[in-house]
């Protein structure tokens, strides 16, 4: 019996492929179950505010540049796409495609990074920060542990992308680009929510209640 | 026996097993065993108890007489917030998941380890890192309580950073042994072991996992909050710029209720597997505990409120929570039947194991009913806040969870060190600790019915000032006792350990599967996984043809 | 990848346990993902342009959650592949959701709560001596003597 610890990444000597794919993804949805607790209880403090201080909050949503949060939704949900195609391509064992599709990834990762970098720095000179309001406390709280959240997501997908240039992945296995799918596509849906409750609160345009 | 196994395990009954195939320190740090990683969290929370313990020991000593004793009130204020952080996150509620339960889930359920070994050994160093942040919050004198109630903990940030910090680190340790343990069950269960088949500890253990994963992210957020709070003053918990204290205490206690249950249901388990064995009787309504386990987990959740009785909610909202508190004595009420049920009529033999098990069963029924006068409304107004909630809390986890670890460390202690520690010596240990622990905290019980409040380091303001003093005397003397009755236990069972009689596979002929297995088990538990063809509980119905649901028993083949 | 003759079978036999499973993922077609991919689009759009509406601003809440509420249902399902997944993995998603609506409900609900002192009839009974303890007079304010004040600070 080989030790366990020279079996290939992945691998361990108790648990067979196909257990072991489905464990990965059993553990996979639990954790994202978390996810959704963790970011759960901030979206509660939210609505509690919210409730208390339903002007105030209004008010303060409209000075979000809600352009800038529209167009990175767009960014999130490509991302989102592209890392798709790349769990298809890890599936069909095309590891070079895959490799690609999650540099597409990461880059459309990057400019929502950029974009946020833009929106904080331009908050942070004129003068508003977390203490300013608690909309703004919430603001920055959630976009930044959403953000921190994105950033281990680059992390592990350029981690997928050098077992890719290993030709690691095949019709077999994959498991790893589909887990880390899983947790991509939750920080895309979780930003779903974030963008119409921060920016779009209170409406913008012709409808805005600022 | 109702289950199929290699038998030749007891020729090589302990000569290479987990304890010794590696050896060094890098191969118990670096090792994904799950019974290593089991063990070094025992020994680490062996430490953080003892350190919890002499706290609490200081804080008993500062209110045994009126004034002050031997701490200013600044430096009491630090020992019982120490006290609770260092004893809650650091020991009960990693507890006996993260000890007992990484040891012997894989065994019971016939794998050879859980599902992901090397995510496991992660959660032990996470383990260890949070603890650095503990260190770190005593060293900036916390001093808020352990529920980090706002504003009082807006006044000392880097303290609260550190706790929080400290917390938020160990619940991702939860979180990650809870989803481990979740998808091992699921997914990595012998052949045979079906789901009314499991045993209870593992059902306890599932329970535990679901409230693990559910609960632990909800704090997380929670301490995350007050930590960029203190940080960055974002308002959500300040009243001077709009915030509410009260919602930090319900996000607070939306978890901090959970988890009481996720300290108290694996000890549960233990429970119900050691009643049988020493009443060689079946567990007395195994669906019945089944059903409770799974169902207090999901009530649970929905009576947090009852921490907050006077913070100030609404008429509605507190009947509502105090209903529902009611509720969730139901099922434990259920258990106490059923494990008395079990000892009934049974062979009783009364070895320090079982002297433990029953003796939770007696003492968290007192924790249990003291928790209704909690429950209801009018008597909570009174007791909020005072030593009756001490009391309450105490029996449930000292007496609860505390005495059914140990019942576990005791019963499993041969499979674990292969070595049996002194009888006798346990007898006496367990002795001293019932005294000692009762002697302790039934007077704060009539101390809080009499307004002695909590958290105050001096009395002598109080027109009965005579009487507390006289009550807080005998409990700090008990104390003693108590602290004598922790030390002997772990002294017996350290030289046991290291110098006990070697033990055999099965001392107690227990028909569990992890008896099965040498002690102490080898690096990979079992040889070939085993066919499970019935329960574990199969007392006098070992030789019988059919299981415990009434169908012939079936010999599977391994594919 | 061939797997190796070492690996025994386990957790298999005669007696399936209940989440057995045979064979890996499902491959979804591409033009479904690039489909769904448009309709995520078109639909961010509709919610910046619902917000534009002139209608209250609990209603744009609500359109909004909607939308994002359909959004999220098709992440979850297509690229996530949740509408081919086993029944367990619909109630790990499915389960938080009551998790936090009881958490929203039961905190939201008392954000109008005006936290409002003891009313003043409990003082007058208190003051009475007319207490519910075993002790009755504990509730008696108590004069506090200098020599035995405890100095804090």
């Amino acid at each position: 019996m080989s030790h366990h610890e020279t079996l290939p990444a992945g691998h361990y000597h108790h648990l067979e492929p196909e257990q072991a794919y489905h464990s990965a993804k059993l553990a996979m949805w639990i954790f994202l179950a978390t996810e959704i607790h963790l970011f759960g209880g901030a979206f509660c403090a939210f609505a509690f505010f919210r409730w208390r201080y339903f002007d105030d909050f209004n008010h303060y949503a409209g000075q979000l540049n809600w352009q800038l949060g529209a167009l990175n939704t767009l960014v999130l949900l490509t991302s989102s796409w592209a890392m798709v195609r790349g769990v298809d391509a890890a599936q069909k064992g095309l590891n070079k495609l895959c490799g690609r599709w999650l540099i597409v990834t990461i880059i459309l990762a990057f400019v929502f990074f950029g974009i946020k970098a833009i929106e904080y720095s331009t908050k942070l000179s004129h003068g508003i920060y977390p203490s300013t309001h608690i909309f703004w406390g919430l603001y920055y709280t959630m976009t930044g542990i959403h953000a921190l959240h994105i950033a281990v997501g680059i992390g592990l997908i350029y981690w997928l992308y050098l077992l890719t240039k290993k030709e690691r992945f095949s019709t077999v296995y994959y498991t790893p680009v589909e887990v880390i799918g899983l947790y991509w596509h939750l920080v895309d849906v979780i930003w779903i929510f974030l963008f119409p409750l921060l920016y779009l609160l209170g409406g913008v345009g012709a409808g805005a209640h600022h | 026996m109702s289950n199929d196994t290699n038998h030749h395990t007891d020729k090589h009954s302990g000569d290479v097993n987990y304890l010794n195939f590696e050896k060094g320190f890098m191969s118990w740090w670096m090792s994904i065993d799950h019974k290593r990683i089991g063990l070094m969290y025992l020994v680490s929370m062996i430490f953080f108890f003892a350190i919890g313990g002499l706290l609490a020991l200081v804080v008993r000593t500062e209110l045994m007489k009126r004034g002050q004793t031997i701490i200013d009130n600044d430096t009491y204020n630090m020992a019982f917030t120490l006290h609770g952080v260092i004893m809650i996150f650091l020991f009960i509620v990693p507890g006996v998941p993260a000890t007992l339960g990484n040891f012997l889930l894989p065994l019971m359920i016939g794998a050879k380890d859980v599902a992901f070994p090397r995510l496991n050994r992660l959660s032990y160093w996470v383990y260890v890192f949070g603890s650095f942040f503990a260190f770190l919050a005593i060293y900036f004198k916390l001093d808020t309580g352990w529920t980090f109630y706002s504003p009082y903990s807006l006044r000392n940030a880097p303290a609260v950073m550190s706790a929080t910090m400290a917390a938020f680190v160990l619940g991702f340790a939860s979180i990650l042994t809870g989803v481990n343990f979740l998808v091992t069950i699921h997914k990595m269960r012998a052949p045979g072991l079906t789901w009314d088949r499991l045993p209870l500890f593992v059902w306890a253990t599932y329970a535990t996992a679901l409230l693990q994963v559910i609960a632990t992210p909800i704090i997380g957020i929670t301490l995350l909050l007050l930590f960029l709070e203190n940080a960055f003053g974002i308002g959500v918990f300040r009243p001077d710029v709009g915030g509410d204290p009260v919602l930090f205490q319900h996000l607070f206690w939306f978890y901090s209720h959970p988890v009481v249950y996720i300290m108290i249901l694996p000890a549960m388990g233990i429970v119900s597997e050691i009643i049988p064995v020493f009443s060689r009787k079946p567990i007395f309504g195994y669906k019945a505990i089944v059903w409770a386990s799974v169902g207090i987990a999901a009530i649970s959740f929905l009576v947090w409120g009852h921490h907050m009785f006077v913070s100030g909610m609404s008429d509605f909202v507190r009947y509502l929570f105090s209903f529902l508190t009611f509720f969730v004595a139901v099922p434990t009420a259920v258990k106490v039947f059923n494990w008395v049920a079990t000892i009934y009529k049974g062979s009783v033999e009364f070895t320090s194991p079982m002297l433990y098990a029953m003796a939770f069963v007696f003492l968290f029924m007192i924790a249990g009913t003291t928790g209704i006068h909690l429950a209801t409304l009018a008597t909570d107004a009174h007791y909020h806040d005072t030593y009756f909630v001490v009391a309450h809390f105490h029996y449930t986890i000292q007496g609860g969870a505390v005495i059914g670890l140990y019942a576990g460390l005791h019963f499993w202690f041969p499979k674990i060190f292969g070595r049996m520690y002194n009888e006798k010596f346990a007898k006496i240990a367990f002795c001293l600790l019932f005294i000692g622990f009762n002697g302790t905290f039934l007077p704060q019980f009539v101390l809080g019915m009499m307004g002695m409040p909590r958290r105050y380091a001096d009395y002598s303001t109080f027109s009965n000032v005579d009487t507390f003093e006289y009550l807080h005397f005998i409990s700090t003397c008990f104390s003693y006792i108590n602290a004598l009755g922790y030390s002997l236990v772990l002294v017996n069972l350290g030289y046991g350990a290291v110098k006990g009689v070697k033990a055999t596979a099965n001392p107690y002929n227990s028909l569990g599967l992890e008896w099965q297995t040498p002690s102490p088990p080898p690096h990979d538990n079992f040889e070939t996984i085993p066919v499970v063809t019935d329960w574990s509980y199969g007392y006098g119905e070992e030789y019988s043809d059919h299981d415990h649901n009434g169908n012939k028993k079936v010999v599977a083949k391994p594919a | 990848m061939e797997h190796t003759t070492e690996w025994k079978r386990l957790g298999k036999g005669d007696l399936p346990t209940e989440d057995m499973d045979t064979g890996l993922g499902h491959i979804v077609p591409i033009d479904v993902y690039n489909k769904v991919f448009a309709a995520l689009v078109v639909l961010t759009l509709a919610t910046v342009w619902a917000a534009t509406l002139e209608v209250s601003g609990t209603a744009h809440i609500i359109v909004a959650m909607f939308i994002a509420l359909i959004k999220a249902a098709l992440v979850y399902g297509c690229f996530m592949h949740l509408l081919f997944e086993k029944k367990i993995i619909w109630i790990i998603v499915t389960y938080p959701l009551f998790i936090l609506a009881l958490m929203i409900l039961g905190t939201t609900g008392d954000a109008s709560v005006k936290r409002e002192s003891i009313p003043s009839n409990v003082e007058i009974e208190y003051k009475k001596g007319k207490g519910f303890g075993v002790n009755d007079e504990f509730l008696q304010a108590p004069d506090v003597k200098e020599d035995t004040a405890h100095s804090t600070h």
